[in-house]
């Protein structure tokens, strides 16, 4: 009986394993490489069809130049969005903004009766109203402290009779 | 199933030289086509192993294996049983895996060797049972040195197939001329030490014994006494044992003063195995020093 002991590991034994998945992976290369070299025989056969599909389109395309408008014209229009773009100018914040501030700082028993925003001139000119004095008061105080508002200006102040409502006249502007 | 090489060759070393033995297949059997043999500068295996030892052996195996560049070869490496020792031991239960068998072995050789266990590389082979015992084949390498000689080759560009102690590999090597169905020894004499092994009628080692050289005028007396001691005490352990012929093998000189010691003791003359019988060719040097062990590893791995 040999004695089969072996203090290194036998680098044949792994020869086998190497071998056969090298095999497999040149097999797998070799199919590979055949339906690639299909895959470009079937696009060449295409390349005559496609390049005559090409050469009609590009005969049936409509030449055509695009006229610009004289230098003088193009002048006078470009003037004319300019002076649109300066009108439509706001200055500072825009109305949603400013109704939605106005909505915070209006007290529970006060209630805006018109406002009018002059978003290019950055001044609002409203009239907030109440039973009594006191919460047009408080809502004049709040918007002196609004960080939105450079300047809050009390207008006029006014009451239609015994037990109407009193109105207060306020001029706003805007911080810019 | 492996690959067929070219050649075969066998690297036998030594404390003081490598011998690297070159077979090519010639007909249905094998011609000697190169043996070479290097000395090397400072001995090994006496102390730990050093950069320089192993940078030594590295050039003496790239110089002695030049016959092998280029060569697709099956090399089988050996080296001496005083650095891969065997031992078979008689167990009651085999241990179930190979780790425990593993660390049966380490346990066992690191008590015998007086080292600790993880400086032993083991390796075993189940030999079957004889009366109730299993029979399990051991062996303990140095791991410094073994890992440091896997460099040195790795270094020589030379890549193993197997790599083992002296004895296995004389026994593989002559094992259909010397197991024939009865019990025998084979002693060989290396340079630094001899090595026994006995074998039963079923062809399996028994008992293997290494023992050191010591250099004297009764040199061969006091080894082939070891030795009857050796095979009358595996005799007579139990029944039905015997050992019909005693086989030797080594240096030319060494075998022929061996023999003329066993003639007066034998009934039949100790039989001298030589290698180079069982390959085609003749070079110089083929029967002397390292080189039968180097053919021995060519044959027989």
């Amino acid at each position: 009986m040999k004695i089969a002991t072996n203090f290194v590991r036998p680098a044949q034994r792994a020869v086998p394993a190497i071998a056969a998945a090298m095999a497999a992976v040149a097999v797998a290369l070799i199919v590979w490489a055949a339906w690639l070299a299909n895959d470009a025989a079937g696009l060449r056969g295409e390349l005559p069809q496609l390049r005559t599909r090409l050469a009609h389109v590009e005969a049936q395309k409509p030449v055509s130049a695009v006229r610009l408008p004289p230098a003088s014209e193009l002048g006078e229009v470009r003037a004319r969005v300019a002076r649109i773009n300066a009108a439509a100018q706001t200055k500072g914040l825009p109305t949603l903004a400013l109704l939605d501030d106005l909505e915070k700082q209006l007290p529970r028993d006060a209630w805006l009766t018109s406002v009018h925003h002059r978003a290019t001139q950055g001044e609002v000119v409203l009239v907030a109203a109440a039973r009594r004095a006191d919460p047009l008061s408080d809502f004049l105080l709040k918007l002196e402290d609004d960080p939105l508002f450079e300047e809050v200006m009390l207008v006029r102040e006014a009451q239609a009779g015994e037990g109407a409502a009193v109105q207060y006249e306020i001029r706003l502007k805007v911080r810019t | 199933m492996s690959p067929r090489p070219e050649a075969v060759a066998g690297i036998a070393i030594d404390a003081r030289s490598v011998c690297v033995a070159l077979l090519s297949a010639e007909g249905d059997g094998q011609a000697l086509h190169a043996i070479e043999v290097r000395e090397l500068p400072k001995p090994l295996f006496e102390a730990p192993p050093t950069a320089v030892d192993e940078a030594s052996l590295a050039e003496a195996l790239q110089g002695a294996s030049a016959a092998l560049s280029g060569k697709f070869a099956a090399v089988r490496v050996v080296l001496p049983d005083t650095v891969i020792r065997s031992a078979v031991l008689d167990l009651d239960d085999l241990p179930k895996t190979e780790e425990m068998r593993g660390a049966l072995l380490r346990w066992r050789f690191a008590k015998e060797w007086q080292r600790p266990e993880d400086a032993l590389e083991c390796r075993g082979a189940e030999l079957g049972e004889d009366r109730g015992k299993k029979v399990y084949f051991g062996q303990a390498a140095d791991r410094q040195w073994l890992d440091s000689v896997k460099r040195a080759l790795a270094t020589a560009a030379i890549v193993p197939w197997s790599l083992n102690a002296a004895a296995v590999s004389r026994f593989n090597c002559f094992h259909d001329d010397m197991v024939t169905g009865a019990g025998g020894a084979l002693l060989a004499l290396d340079a630094a030490c001899w090595n026994l092994q006995v074998w039963d009628a079923q062809g399996r080692v028994r008992r293997v014994l290494t023992r050191l050289r010591v250099a004297g005028a009764a040199e061969y007396e006091s080894i082939a006494n070891a030795v009857e001691r050796a095979i009358l005490g595996y005799v007579h352990e139990a029944g039905g044992r015997a050992v019909d012929s005693l086989y030797l093998n080594g240096g030319e000189d060494e075998v022929a003063g061996l023999a003329a010691v066993f003639k007066g003791r034998l009934r039949e003359s100790a039989i001298w195995l030589r290698p180079d019988a069982k390959v085609a060719g003749s070079l110089a040097g083929m029967r002397t020093g390292l080189a039968p062990l180097a053919l021995a590893a060519a044959l027989g791995g």
